[in-house]
């Protein structure tokens, strides 16, 4: 097994984001933007540093794991926000060679002492009661173990520098963390790590974590064992135990990453991949099975009847989502009906006959003016392995809970348990409902498209429900209407209903960028169109892709124009 | 001439600011019971009741406080301005939500009880739903204390002059516990 070199730059690097951000490593020019083309190897992801990271491990021999881990070992200082190694995951990784296509669920379980019944709103989203057992680290480590090439420690030697050295607090870390004073601050432990003198710094701060770089250090030199079994995860169970938290040594010991089938459709001669439940893949992959029963391109991309299609079909895409995606090992998910071709003539005939039977409506707030709570990567090294990977700490910076002597930020995939009335069903709560050791629904979604038995695309997206809306559109945009990837990706959407995963909604946000003739037209025919600006909805879904040009094989990625993803390759 | 008077009205709060944050005393004395809300449903609520615990005053919360709860109540503390995250609880919706916290301010109004207007999210809690919120909470409260940060615009300044509300702004919302503790001193 090779090494990677360390970084020659790594204690002056700046994180100044701009739409083109060119770093110098090692005599080797990488240029990171929002749409490259390479030929030998890509890595889309949410911070420069992170994205080279990536490619600093394909340069050195690594695959596409390799990168994907670097990746997300850096990202995970550089957004720390978004997601982390005790966060939740899904992935999917193509062996090139094998010609063997893997989907991994990396989700995190409620802990054996979950009791739904002593929940409540703020327990479940905040606190430490929020968090689910740790499982990145965990998925990271079964991912590198199956495909990966270069030393495990090796891939952790970035990650280790800017936690030691310093984060550079750009404009997007310094405002989500300026955000959740009021609301995070209370909680000792990210008041320390985040905070200084109880406020937020400023654009261009220099954040230190040296309890961070510690833990990667063990993380580097021991694997998940540190966590699971180690000193880390004592250092976790006697947090929790101080302050009342659920999470305990059984639980970290217990738990397991879970290799799955992934789900599979067809859409106009493409095969289409994604992640099974909890994973919502199988929300994108529904959509696009019901609208291959659509000429699209007669209707004309974003013209009125086009969203009007795209809306119908979105929406009882959704409610299945909500009332059959969960954990199969507790409820039955009827996957292969929903991917079926005869449930999509169903669901056409009802669209045509107007039939739409949602239980509930109800409407959230609006004015949350960020852009995604979750990280997606879409990698490919020069042998044509691939890795679709989706990373997430839930909300906004998890449950908030920084683990005392650790930096280890925890997820609040509780949250994402239902306590209460299920919208879409009625049921209270339905298949959501929290359970002891019950890996809860993500709207994390990656994916893969192949064409003639080749890889063709590596797609993904964040953005809580308008991730699944984010991926299905630029698909549609490249198949049907022949966009190149960063069109495709960048393209005003329409989604329907409110953001979140409790609340359906029946607001139709269409991006700006579509006509006003089209919207007045929208809202003519009886939609529910709020002014621009003026949504609910506020989530754009950040996607990000990578095309394999069948003829020369280059590697076209892209990140959408309006989100926090970025592109390199060389 | 306007130029003048919005520098004396601003004045005059940011005297009134520093009088309370320096703890000569506050604008107003408060009793117990006290019990925290929310309007708005985001957790700025369960901070304000988190820190007033801290600072060893005793308090209820109830995110979803209705008039009924308000029995005995001496002292109201309304952490106002809106989020999303909040209206996962069955039935609650924006409208639902707004009428909820004219109920409230009616009956503290009734039953002669203190209301102080929290408002500690900053920028965030100010557009949206958060605006209807805020205009409804903040001129009925009898004192406020706010984070500067959601009082770029000096709305809040020149509403606490226009209604004569003693104002607290303050520059880190974690302080907010300590202020509003001194109250039941």
């Amino acid at each position: 097994m090779s090494t990677i070199s360390a970084p020659c730059i790594r204690k002056s690097t700046v994180g100044i984001l701009s739409a083109s951000v060119f770093l110098i490593f090692a005599g080797q020019a990488s240029a990171v933007d929002r749409t490259i083309v390479a030929k030998n190897g890509m890595v889309v992801a949410g911070h420069p540093l992170a994205v080279e990271s990536g490619i600093r491990a394909l340069r050195a021999g690594g695959t596409a794991c390799d990168a994907a881990i670097a990746t997300a070992a850096t990202l995970s200082v550089m957004m720390p926000d978004m997601m982390g190694p005790a966060g939740s995951g899904f992935a999917l990784l193509w062996d090139a060679k094998k010609k063997d296509l893997s989907a991994i669920d990396y989700d995190g379980v409620a802990p054996k002492a979950t009791n739904a019944a002593q929940y409540t709103l703020e327990k479940k989203l905040r606190g430490f009661w929020a968090p689910t057992v740790p499982a990145n680290l965990k998925g990271w480590e079964a991912v590198h173990r199956k495909c990966g090439k270069l030393k495990w420690a090796s891939l952790w030697e970035d990650a280790i520098g800017y936690a030691e050295t310093g984060r550079p607090l750009d404009f997007d870390g310094a405002f989500h963390i300026r955000r959740h004073v009021t609301e995070l601050g209370i909680y000792d432990g990210w008041n320390k790590e985040f905070l200084v003198n109880g406020n937020a710094p400023a654009v261009g701060a220099l954040q230190i974590r040296k309890d961070l770089a510690a833990t990667y250090r063990l993380f580097a030199k021991m694997g998940s064992k540190a966590l699971y079994g180690g000193s880390v995860g004592d250092k976790l169970v006697a947090y929790m135990q101080k302050n009342g938290g659920l999470i305990s040594k059984e639980d970290l010991l217990a738990y397991k990453v879970i290799w799955r089938k992934p789900i599979e459709t067809n859409y106009r001669g493409h095969k289409v991949y994604g992640t099974p439940p909890p994973s919502a893949a199988v929300t994108w992959m529904q959509m696009l099975n019901v609208l291959e029963g659509y000429d699209l391109k007669a209707l004309k991309h974003n013209s009125f009847e086009y969203l009007n299609t795209m809306v119908e079909v979105s929406k009882h895409a959704y409610m299945d989502s909500y009332k059959y995606v969960a954990d199969p090992a507790f409820v039955n998910i009827p996957i292969e009906k929903m991917l079926s071709k005869d449930y999509a003539v169903e669901i056409r005939q009802r669209i045509a006959a107007g039939r739409f039977d949602m239980k509930t409506v109800k409407q959230a707030s609006l004015d949350l003016p960020s852009k995604t709570a979750t990280s997606h990567m879409s990698v490919i090294d020069r042998w044509g392995n691939a890795v679709s990977m989706t990373n997430t700490l839930g909300n906004f910076w998890g449950s908030g809970i920084v683990v005392e002597g650790t930096g280890l930020l925890l997820s609040n995939g509780m949250d994402w348990f239902d306590i209460d009335e299920n919208v879409w069903t009625g049921e209270k709560p339905g298949n959501l409902v929290m359970a002891p050791g019950k890996r809860n629904r993500w709207t994390l979604a990656p994916g893969m498209l192949f064409k003639n038995d080749k890889l063709y695309m590596v797609v993904g997206g964040a953005g809580a429900e308008s991730t699944m809306y984010g991926i299905a559109q630029p698909i549609v945009n490249m198949i049907d209407f022949d966009m190149d990837a960063f069109a495709a990706v960048s393209a005003p959407r329409v989604i329907w209903g409110d953001t979140y995963h409790y609340t359906g909604g029946t607001e139709v946000h269409l991006q700006p960028g579509i006509p006003e003739d089209i919207r007045a037209r929208m809202k003519a025919a009886g939609h529910n169109v709020p002014d621009i600006g003026k949504n609910r909805n506020v989530a754009a879904g950040t996607t990000n892709v990578i095309v394999i040009d069948p003829a020369s094989g280059t590697y076209s990625g892209a990140a959408a124009r309006q989100g926090r993803d970025f592109v390199s390759g060389y | 001439m306007r130029n003048c008077v919005s520098a004396l009205l601003a004045a005059a709060c940011l005297a009134c600011a520093s009088f309370a944050a320096s703890g000569q005393g506050t604008p107003l004395k408060a009793q117990l019971p006290v019990l925290v809300t929310s309007s708005g449903q985001s957790l700025d609520g369960f901070t304000a009741k988190t820190l007033l615990t801290r600072a060893g005053v005793a308090n209820e919360y109830k995110a979803l406080a209705k008039v009924a709860d308000l029995d005995k109540v001496k002292t109201l503390v309304i952490a106002f301005g809106a989020s999303v995250k909040g209206f996962g609880a069955a039935g609650v919706t924006a409208d639902t939500e707004l009428a909820r916290t004219r109920d409230l301010l009616a009956a503290a109004r009734e039953k002669k009880i203190r209301v102080i207007g929290m408002h500690i999210g900053g920028a965030e809690r100010r557009t949206g739903l958060s605006k209807e919120i805020v205009e409804l909470v903040a001129p009925a409260s009898e004192w406020l204390i706010v984070w500067d940060d959601g009082n770029a615009d000096g709305y809040f300044t020149k509403l606490a002059a226009e209604k004569k509300i003693p104002l607290t702004l303050i520059k880190q919302p974690l302080e907010s516990g300590k202020i509003l503790a001194a109250a039941f001193k």
